[in-house]
């Protein structure tokens, strides 16, 4: 009967061998961390965006391109590394009359996009609160098209959220706009954009 | 009476049979050979203007970044195969590599440090540091951990075997990533070899690195700290790589307008696996020398 014996080396380590694994993998630990905050502090950080003559004040993610010229709003903000819809913040003021509430607003939003926007849909209208008043939340759905002919891409729903809030005389829009799959995931940049939103 | 001289022949030296493969041979055999492939396409492609330049054939988008991993089983891997004392377990290894590559490092990069949404807008300090940090330091962490845990220490018997089994298990690490351009991204055939060509060389010079660091690690009498030093190091040597890669490939503003300039990209990686692989070579030859000397098996000055 033939037996077959292995013989291995010995596998003992010494005490630097064993030392270095360990500090190895603590560094490996110590580095994660440290990317992650790095990618986080990058992220997510904001710069103030504001504007005096109709006292708004809010933070916006930084490196954003920033949009304050725009006809229907005093500010956006919009990701440009954003695939295949720039994710979008902004912050408009409409002036409203004494016996406006947010509904009547919505409503009157909801008439002027169903004419810009192709299959626009809203979705649901909540209660809310922006610090201590009132304000209303709706979710609302449309189609985008490719501009450009030569992507040959189909169109995209994009879903949005607005939420108005009255101050005097005006009405303050804060809308977030991204493509719908990705929606739930940057909620939180509209969430952080209404914790930080000062009227004045 | 006269005498006629005796001639001896001198004794014949017998040519000392060199019994592994010549790791930098085969090294620079294949890095040449893929630079001139990537070449020859670019002057297809942009000179010629014989390949369409908008070109995104699957297949052979997949043939361009198999390749390297091609090559590097014709040449490294077959001479191994021939050589007297083969280095036992480079397949595997190179498989390893590939397979932490596609199973951990991608997946961190793509949902857990999403480089491209932060760094390419960064400085280029910034940029250094977060490449480091990020996805630098993690393919060294899983290159090293693919060596320590399947070759280490048991296969580390000389310098040089440290070296090739640290080009086989970058071989496999790159090939996922090529693949993944490949297949995944909208790439032209051109940008894919472009791709492919400076992701093989930047992973091939970063990956000698560790390799010395756990070879050292196994011959000599290193400090407790001397793996996360080497670690540290060859993610600082990435990084770098990243941020100096950002510069070259963005070409100046002119007259005639902006764009990229991808060859110099190309060339930077060329010139730093060449640099590498030298610096190494010659670090390793010194090492090599001097534990001769130590061991007596040498007399120098």
């Amino acid at each position: 009967m033939t037996e077959f014996v292995e013989i291995r080396e010995s596998a003992s380590l010494t005490f630097t061998q064993r030392w270095n694994t360990y500090l190895a993998i603590v560094l490996a630990a110590g580095v994660m961390i440290l990317g992650i905050t790095l990618r986080d502090s990058n992220l997510n950080a904001t710069v103030t965006l504001e504007n005096l003559e109709s006292g708004v004040r809010a933070q916006v993610p930084a490196n954003w391109l920033q949009d304050t010229r725009g006809e229907d709003y005093l500010f956006r903000v919009r990701d440009p590394n954003a695939l295949p819809f720039k994710t979008t913040l902004q912050v408009s003021v409409l002036t409203v009359g004494p016996d406006a509430t947010p509904d009547l607003v919505l409503n009157l939003l909801t008439m002027q996009r169903s004419s810009r926007f192709a299959t626009y849909h809203p979705i649901s209208r909540s209660d809310a609160m922006l610090r201590d008043d009132p304000a209303k939340r709706m979710v609302y759905a449309y189609t985008e098209f490719e501009r450009n002919p030569a992507l040959q891409s189909l169109p995209m729903v994009i879903k949005g959220v607005d939420l108005v809030v009255l101050q005097g005389t005006q009405a303050v829009v804060v809308t977030y706009r991204e493509e719908q799959s990705a929606f739930d995931d940057h909620l939180y940049r509209f969430e952080n954009l209404l914790q930080t939103l000062e009227i004045f | 009476m006269s005498f006629e001289p005796i001639l001896l022949a001198p004794e014949e030296e017998l040519e000392e049979i060199y019994p592994y493969r010549r790791v930098w041979r085969t090294a620079w055999i294949e890095v040449s050979l893929l630079l001139i492939v990537v070449l020859a396409l670019y002057s297809l492609t942009t000179i010629f203007e014989i390949i369409p330049a908008d070109s995104r054939e699957p297949l052979v988008k997949a043939g361009v970044a198999s390749l390297p991993l091609a090559l590097w089983l014709a040449i490294s891997y077959r001479g191994e195969r021939r050589a007297l004392q083969p280095r036992p377990g480079l397949l595997g290894v190179m498989v390893l590599g590939m397979l932490v590559a596609n199973g951990v490092a991608i997946p961190l990069e793509e949902r857990v440090f999403v480089p491209e949404r932060w760094l390419p807008t960064a400085g280029f300090f910034g940029r250094v540091l977060g490449y480091t940090f990020t996805i630098g330091f993690a393919a060294e962490f899983l290159k090293y951990a693919v060596l320590r845990y399947a070759v280490w220490p048991h296969r580390f018997h000389r310098r040089l075997d440290a070296m090739a089994y640290a080009l086989a298990v970058s071989i496999g690490f790159a090939t996922a990533l090529n693949f993944r351009v490949a297949l995944v991204t909208d790439a032209t055939v051109l940008a894919t070899a472009l791709r492919v060509a400076s992701t093989t060389f930047s992973h091939l010079a970063v990956g000698l690195i560790v390799a010395y660091f756990l070879v050292e690690l196994n011959i000599g009498r290193p400090p407790i700290f001397w793996i996360s030093a080497g670690l540290l190091l060859a993610a600082l040597l990435s990084g770098l790589y990243y941020g100096f890669r950002g510069i070259a490939i963005v070409s100046g503003l002119s007259v005639e307008g902006t764009g990229s300039a991808p060859i110099r990209g190309l060339a930077l990686a060329f010139g730093f696996v060449a640099v590498m692989f030298a610096s190494i070579a010659f670090i390793v030859q010194s090492a090599d020398s001097r534990t001769e000397a130590l061991s007596g098996g040498r007399q120098t000055l």
